[in-house]
């Protein structure tokens, strides 16, 4: 059953076996496993219930029902860079592009050989892999959905001969109406609202929305209760939800989570709750052609470009609607609606940077997050190489210049300019930057001092809580981070379900 | 925060290409827009951005003497195009949150999107009843299936909304196996 907002009149106390704090990737996977395996869940969930017909094309009106603080997160530090992360039903997977990949195996190596992290090799996780790809429908587009903008990064890759990797979506049947990060209308996307929240609603789940979670009730090193609010937008009033639960899943996410621990001040003996704390920072470039390419039309991301992983940048295209493309460029009046008027010519392609160093996540009093996060010389020296390589990329694809959204920076139109680009003196502060994937502030590993769970999830301190959510990786995967998190958290389920029985 | 001098005099700068006529008509829902946009932001965000609008304000009276929103239209296009290039650098950031935010408003407009010949929302609508005219070819293909792919197609469209009468994915998945494999028979 789903309880939202409207349907909370009074206080509420609840019983569960497991009470699933948060519902995306990590939280809806982990409370439908469960679920299916015979356990009574209560999902909490801070965001709105949202589906189908609701999801319209309209940036404002999605931001603010679908992003954390309507989409105006961003990182302390010397660059400014915004956090999108999704705040509803179904959690950040209902606004991605659906792009799944598995975590690569030198990262799973690594993991296994720094961190002592135990069934984390290739060959463990390989069943866990196939179990949620096919749960997501991971699938190739069909060719007849993928956009132009997407053809064009293929162009590029054949022309200069890099390594083009065609991406599995978790889509059946997607339409291509490029509507992803506003929400899927057609329902095609398997976002957890779709693949998993049902599952754990069909066998007995029961899932409150509007709630935010604010105390873990402890005694002896467990938790035994988890205390959230919702606010009654019918009466105005605000009800508390209890949920006396056997374990708590800890999902909300790689700043949530942390923040929710550091609040209660528990879990935190090895005193790295909210450090470790890896962002992705992704930068993109413009492209303009000389022929209409309409880049809101087709699937997102059918491909990408992994030539440059070993260098931590992937490189892709990106739909980027009018209004939040305008914010970015560094134009004004006349230039900006000369440039502005080529926006059916414009494909916007984003490169992904893999991060060399940590940030963390701080508690404000009395329920913020401050996050904090530097682009160190190593940083800017990749973003610089990744706005070379994108402007390089997208002339090769016919594009005529390349705008960047740097201010003092000259559009790119020949190879002497993506030489002067390689020289520009470039300030972390002018750089428009944006994180998707943030990971890493409760990492698991094995030694109880340098980690907060161990190799399933489960709290060093606190016996029955675990985590289950990007905040688990002990380093950067230079990846989108979905299918890594559902497995993981579809192994963590199993080793609870051992657990329990 | 809206309206306030100082956020009508900013956005009159930035749509200052337009004509006046079609500047004047634009700016109610711009602002409009402001309004929503910013109300879905922290109490905070929203009290940093007042402030921001109200320094930029009076910042212009270290310049010009006056405050921005008492400038001529050229000289408020002008200020704002060299606060983007400002050698200080709490300047150049406190111009772009605010253009970012204005800019945002403005093509967030379904007017503005008509000039740029941007119409997403026939294209989606289009695209979705091509996919529902898809799946019932796979319907009429597939009649032995079609308790099944009815659940099927009510979990894709419904969404969660029915939670009650939802199938598990493995289901979706099974059929969808099927039908996928069928499709590529009848193209071969």
């Amino acid at each position: 059953m789903i309880y939202q907002g409207s349907h909370i009149d009074h206080d509420t106390e609840v019983t569960a076996d497991v009470c699933v704090i948060g519902s995306g990737a990590g939280g809806a996977c982990m409370a439908a496993e469960l679920a299916e395996a015979g356990m009574k869940v209560v999902l909490l969930e801070e965001g709105p219930y949202r589906y189908g017909q609701d999801f319209r094309h309209n940036t404002i009106d999605a931001v603010k029902t679908l992003y954390r603080d309507g989409g105006s997160s961003f990182v302390f530090g010397n660059a400014k860079i915004i956090i999108a992360e999704g705040r509803c039903v179904g959690g950040s997977t209902v606004v991605n592009s659906g792009v799944c990949h598995r975590t690569p195996p030198e990262i799973l190596q690594r993991w296994h050989e720094e961190y002592g992290i135990r069934q984390i090799l290739p060959d463990a996780m390989e069943s866990y892999f196939e179990k949620v790809e096919a749960r997501l429908h991971a699938a190739p587009d069909h060719e007849r959905i993928v956009g132009d903008d997407s053809r064009k990064l293929r162009i590029a890759a054949e022309r200069l001969n890099y390594h083009l990797r065609v991406n599995k979506r978790n889509q059946i049947e997607c339409c291509g109406c490029k509507n992803c990060i506003m929400g899927c209308p057609s329902g095609a996307k398997q976002s957890a609202l779709i693949a998993y929240l049902p599952r754990a609603l069909s066998h007995g789940a029961d899932l409150f929305a509007n709630c935010r979670v604010d105390h873990l009730q402890v005694r002896r090193n467990r938790i035994t209760d988890v205390e959230g609010k919702v606010k009654n937008p019918k009466t105005g009033k605000v009800h508390r939800i209890r949920v006396h639960s056997q374990r708590v899943v800890l999902a909300g996410g790689a700043i949530q989570s942390p923040l929710l621990l550091l609040r209660n001040k528990i879990a935190n003996s090895s005193r790295q709750v909210g450090q470790n704390l890896y962002i992705h920072p992704s930068i993109k470039v413009v492209a303009v052609y000389d022929e209409d390419i309409e880049a809101w039309k087709g699937s997102p991301q059918s491909y990408q470009i992994h030539e440059f992983m070993n260098e931590g940048i992937l490189l892709s295209v990106n739909f980027v609607p009018p209004d939040v493309l305008a914010a970015t460029l560094p134009y004004v009046g006349e230039r900006m609606a000369a440039e502005m008027q080529q926006y059916n010519r414009m494909v916007v392609f984003g490169a992904l940077v893999e991060d060399s160093h940590p940030g963390r996540v701080r508690y404000i009093y009395p329920d913020y997050a401050l996050v904090q996060y530097r682009l160190t010389r190593q940083d800017i020296e990749a973003v610089r190489r990744a706005l070379s390589l994108m402007s390089q990329v997208a002339l090769a694809s016919g594009a005529v210049k390349v705008l960047l959204p740097v201010p003092g920076l000259k559009p790119v139109e020949s190879g002497n300019d993506l030489e002067a680009l390689q020289r520009a003196r470039i300030s972390p502060r002018d750089l428009e930057m944006i994180t998707f994937h943030i990971m890493g502030t409760c990492r698991m590993g094995e030694n109880p001092a340098t980690s907060v769970v161990n190799s399933f999830g489960q709290s060093h301190d606190l016996e029955n809580l675990f985590i289950a959510d990007a905040s688990l990786f002990p380093s950067p995967i230079g990846i989108n981070p979905m299918v890594t998190i559902q497995a993981l958290a579809t192994r963590n389920a199993e080793y609870i379900i051992q657990q329990a029985s | 925060m809206i309206p306030r001098n100082d956020t009508i005099a900013f956005v009159d700068a930035l749509l200052s290409h337009l004509p006046a006529e079609k500047r004047h008509e634009r700016m109610k829902p711009t602002l409009e827009r402001i309004q929503v946009f910013v109300s879905g932001m922290p109490w905070w965000t929203q009290f940093l951005l007042k402030a921001m609008f109200w320094i930029w304000e009076y910042s212009a009276v270290l310049f010009y003497f006056r405050p921005f929103s008492q400038l001529s239209p050229d000289r408020r296009k002008t200020y704002i195009e060299r606060a983007g290039h400002s050698r200080i650098g709490m300047f150049r950031d406190l111009t772009r949150v605010l253009r970012g935010l204005c800019y945002t408003a403005y093509f967030n407009l379904q007017d503005t999107w008509t000039d740029l010949g941007y119409a997403p929302e026939s294209f989606i609508q289009k695209a979705i009843d091509e996919r529902r005219r898809h799946l019932s070819w796979l319907q009429r293909h597939y009649e032995q299936d079609r308790d099944l792919l009815m659940t099927f197609m009510q979990n894709s469209y419904e969404v969660a909304g029915a939670e009650w009468n939802m199938v598990s994915s493995m289901e979706i998945l099974n059929l969808t196996a099927k039908t996928s494999g069928a499709a590529e028979q009848v193209a071969l």
